[in-house]
């Protein structure tokens, strides 16, 4: 075993004992004066929502004609999840810091109570601070509905990547948003995205020259603080011809007891030859033992391969939320092209996970993988649910999907549900599925060696999920596989 | 398309039992109608529009009239000749098979079946049958069929279904399998348009295995829901498709599985392999389900299909839903053409290209046919195979039709 490797390992293990029972460490609330329109969705709410960001017509529009859509679609229930019928007009659609009304030009300028929080969550985003870092990393800070800040812009804008919240992006390229904006998810796609069409508030908009290496990783950091509000960012990442960004995202919320709604829409676009990495660490408040509160995570992420030979990678671990339905999806287009899924979904007490990904060929000579790790504990129920599509023009398509549930304990729940098709002669699909559980020689073992039982079902946890924990970079790697053991804290024994 | 409702003022005077309820039960099913591919468990097959416009075709291969065996043969829905042999013994029709489920678009076609159903072998097993018992059904007649075979504690069958009937035909199996009972079931489809559920349960020690086998006719809609009951009841699924022909003319086949493991220490084990060419296009949704305190169960499921045209399609849905810690599930999937490899090397050998490839998708179809006992009917499954490919390879490779 690598030096390295101890040392995380000995890491988890410490981390594990340090939160003896104190579950979710990001569970603190911000006092702090809001801006929050009334509960209710309604055209005025999205006029509102609109006037306040000052948007153009042409996005008004769109909201408004996303919302006559969502007005007839139905919530979907094909998923293997179980949640008290949402009231949408009960749900607060935009709240924003007071502060930040006059729009701080700088981070100095931004409200010290809400830096503190950032600092709290271990996101710095004083720059200085960051430099001591062996990486830098660009942060976008998104707090309810507003961006509050995005450090290393100048840096960035140096190589000509643009970085900045979605509202400052519609102001500064509207041409750029107005060309890809829903071009990967159409406003109608399903129901949570008509939605989020019609009132998603803020969110991050990263576009990567042709050619440009993006020089250090771009990050956004979600925290929904005010009660019952839903939040609903929307993420556009493009990479232009021959780029290469890695983008972070991560997400916590306080704990309340209610349940609180989070409908994202992300699209990723690469062009020729370009590369779009993007990682995932989900941590949303998960709800308490008894599944009381918690974060209803309803997303719909997908990528376009839209050129040849561009490459699109989804990592994901998702240890929070009361219940997730969340599908990073590929549309493998272009000739050549590439989509990866790698995720590790972990539920414990009464967590609903549903998650997996599509992956949808349609050039030729495209190729996808998939590989998926399912851990439920407690009395949660965690589902992979995936597709691998190969269409008729679509020569020489490969795929490998690779998923294996882990259960621990016999209250739990594991499902998998791929659909694979295909259409066209020479693809060449494989899937392999595995459910079991930790056996009981691993567990000895571990346990001959001193290790006390949750200790030794975080080592063996981590080390059924390396195959994706590897694809994460490096600072998630090491905060993944904390939370990896503190997920399953109190699931053994 | 069949009009179910004229079909059954056609026939009402000849079905046996409760015309009232047959008429309620079908005013019922109206009520749900077809399937459409928006019903999860229908997705890959879109039954009113295949039912409209597919062909209802087929060819004779083989028969199992060579294999010493008790027969019932229904031509057209009427019951040819009585099966009777000592362990066996055969109840006239009657239509009871409880019924109370308010279909729904999942389970309508077995409603459909209760309300039409004009015949049926209801049979019990109590000893062990020494030979096979065939139930063929022929005719170009609509039918509706419902079959209820149960086998008392410790008996032994082998039970053929001989499926040539070249029109529509909704066929249903009851089957009970007693405490150690073993049953076989070798099916076999031809022709025609055939929508099956066979729903089966297990006792303890119980051990059912069926091999089928798609080989013609342009609707082939398999499905079975395999319930194990009790400790130590072990069920075996295997299916083979041979699908061909173009357009309107090819073979679809469907086989949906739902294998629910209620007892701690059972096992299933299935397979499924198909061979596509033209524009036939195979379909395998497998569901294990283990349901909670069922430990130690063993639960594999393997699709497999070998793509030999352009046209073709192949779909899977092989899915697990387990709410038991203590188990050992797995489902693999593999897609893909003729090994080119394979065939290099067989051609290297000196065989040529049609007689390689013919050996080729042999030996894949072997992998199902080799789980049939009896020495006389997988002789004659195999010369099935043997002569599909035959007639497949050698005319219908690489034509294709979009």
């Amino acid at each position: 075993m690598s030096e390295a490797k101890a040392s995380i390992d000995k890491e988890t293990v410490e981390q594990v004992a340090q939160f003896g029972g104190e579950h979710y460490k990001y569970g603190f609330t911000t006092e702090i004066d809001m801006d929050r329109v009334e509960n209710g969705l309604s055209e005025d709410i999205i006029r509102f929502i609109s006037a306040k960001k000052d948007e153009p017509q042409w996005l008004l529009d769109w909201r408004l004609d996303a919302y006559e859509r969502w007005l007839t679609m139905d919530e979907p229930e094909w998923a293997h999840v179980d949640y008290p019928k949402i009231d949408y007009q009960d749900l607060c659609y935009y709240a924003a810091p007071k502060s930040m009304e006059d729009g701080p030009k700088s981070l100095d300028e931004v409200d010290p109570e809400l830096l503190k929080t950032y600092e709290k969550l271990g996101i710095p985003l004083i720059e200085q601070e960051m430099l001591a870092g062996v990486r830098k990393v660009a942060v976008d800070a998104v707090f309810d509905s507003v961006s509050v800040g995005t450090t290393f812009r100048d840096e960035l804008a140096k190589e000509g990547v643009i970085f900045c919240s979605f509202s400052e992006a519609v102001k500064e390229h509207p041409d750029l948003v107005q060309k890809y904006l829903g071009s990967v998810v159409p406003k109608s796609d399903n129901y949570f995205t008509a939605l989020n069409s019609a009132v998603f508030s803020d969110g991050s908009f990263v576009y990567i020259p042709p050619g440009v290496r993006c020089p250090m990783e771009l990050s956004t950091y979600f925290r929904i603080n005010e009660a019952n509000t839903g939040q609903f960012e929307r993420t556009l990442v493009i990479a232009d011809k021959g780029s290469y960004v890695s983008y972070l995202e991560g997400c916590t919320a306080p704990m309340r007891d209610e349940n609180q709604l989070h409908a994202a829409v992300v699209e990723l676009v690469a062009l020729e030859d370009a590369e779009i990495k993007y990682s995932t660490v989900q941590n949303w408040y998960p709800g308490d033992v008894d599944g009381k509160g918690g974060i209803y995570n309803f997303v719909t992420k997908r990528g376009d391969c839209r050129e040849d030979r561009a490459r699109i990678s989804w990592t994901q671990v998702e240890t929070g939320s009361a219940v997730t339905w969340k599908y990073p999806s590929c549309i493998l287009r272009g000739d050549g092209s590439s989509g990866e899924f790698y995720s590790i979904a972990i539920s414990n007490n009464l967590q609903q996970v549903d998650s997996g990904t599509k992956m949808i060929h349609l050039g030729k000579n495209t190729s996808s993988k998939i590989i998926s790790k399912g851990i439920s504990a407690g009395r949660s129920s965690n589902c992979y649910r995936g597709q691998v599509s190969v269409h008729p023009k679509a020569t020489n398509a490969r795929n490998f999907t690779q998923c294996d549930s882990l259960l621990i304990g016999d209250k739990c729940a594991a499902h998998t549900v791929p659909y694979i098709e295909a259409k066209n002669l020479s693809a060449v699909l494989e899937h392999e599925a595995t459910t079991s559980k930790i056996s009981e020689d691993q567990l000895f073992f571990c346990q001959q060696r001193g290790l006390d039982a949750e200790e030794a079902v975080a080592l063996i946890v981590n080390g059924f999920c390396r195959d994706v924990l590897q694809n994460l970079p490096m600072e998630f790697a090491v905060e993944a596989q904390k939370l990896v053991g503190i997920s399953l804290e109190g699931s053994v024994g | 398309m069949l009009d179910a409702q004229s079909h059954f003022e056609q026939i009402r005077d000849t079905l046996p039992g409760d015309g009232q309820a047959r008429a309620a039960t079908l005013a019922a099913a109206e009520a749900v109608g077809l399937p459409t591919r928006r019903v999860e468990s229908w997705h890959y097959t879109d039954l009113a529009r295949l039912l409209k416009s597919g062909e209802a075709t087929g060819v004779r291969t083989v028969d199992f009239a060579g294999v010493k065996a008790l027969e019932a043969h229904f031509e057209n829905g009427l019951l040819h000749g009585e099966p009777q042999a000592e362990g066996l013994s055969v109840a006239p029709f009657s239509n009871t098979i409880a019924h109370t489920e308010a279909p729904s678009p999942d389970t309508v076609m077995a409603s459909y079946n209760h309300a039409l159903a004009q015949n049926g072998l209801t049979a019990e097993v109590s000893g062990t049958l020494a030979q096979p018992l065939v139930i063929r059904t022929s005719g170009t007649q609509p039918v509706h069929l419902a079959h209820k075979i149960s086998l008392a504690a410790g008996a032994k069958a082998v039970l053929v279904d001989d499926h040539m009937a070249t029109g529509y035909a909704n066929v249903v199996f009851d089957i009970h399998l007693g405490e150690g009972a073993e049953l076989t079931l070798l099916r076999s489809q031809q022709a025609g348009h055939q929508v099956g559920l066979s729903r089966v349960t297990l006792e303890q020690d119980a051990r059912y295995k069926s091999v089928a086998m798609i080989s013609g006719g342009t609707l082939a809609r398999h499905e079975a829901h395999v319930t194990l009951k009790a400790a130590q009841a072990h069920a075996e699924l295997h299916s083979a498709v041979l699908g061909h022909g173009l357009s309107k003319a090819a073979t679809h086949a469907d086989f949906t599985y739902v294998i629910e493991h209620q007892a701690a220490d059972t096992s299933s084990n299935t397979s499924a392999y198909n061979v596509l060419d033209g524009n036939a296009r195979g379909v395998f949704q497998g569901k294990i389900i283990v349901r909670p305190d069922a430990q130690r169960v063993d639960a594999q499921m393997q699709t497999r299909a070998m793509m030999l045209s352009e046209g073709a399609e192949m779909d899977a849905k092989p899915e697990l839903e387990i709410y038991a810690d203590d188990v050992v599930c797995a489902h693999g999937s593999a897609i893909g053409e003729l090994d080119r490899d394979a065939l290099f090397f067989l051609r290297s050998r000196g065989l040529d290209e049609a007689t390689a490839r013919q050996l080729l998708v042999a030996a894949f179809l072997e992998q199902v046919t080799t789980h049939i006992d009896d020495e006389g009917l997988s002789e004659i499954m195999r010369q099935l195979v043997d002569t599909k490919i035959n007639t497949l390879l050698g005319n219908l490779s690489g034509e294709v039709s979009s």
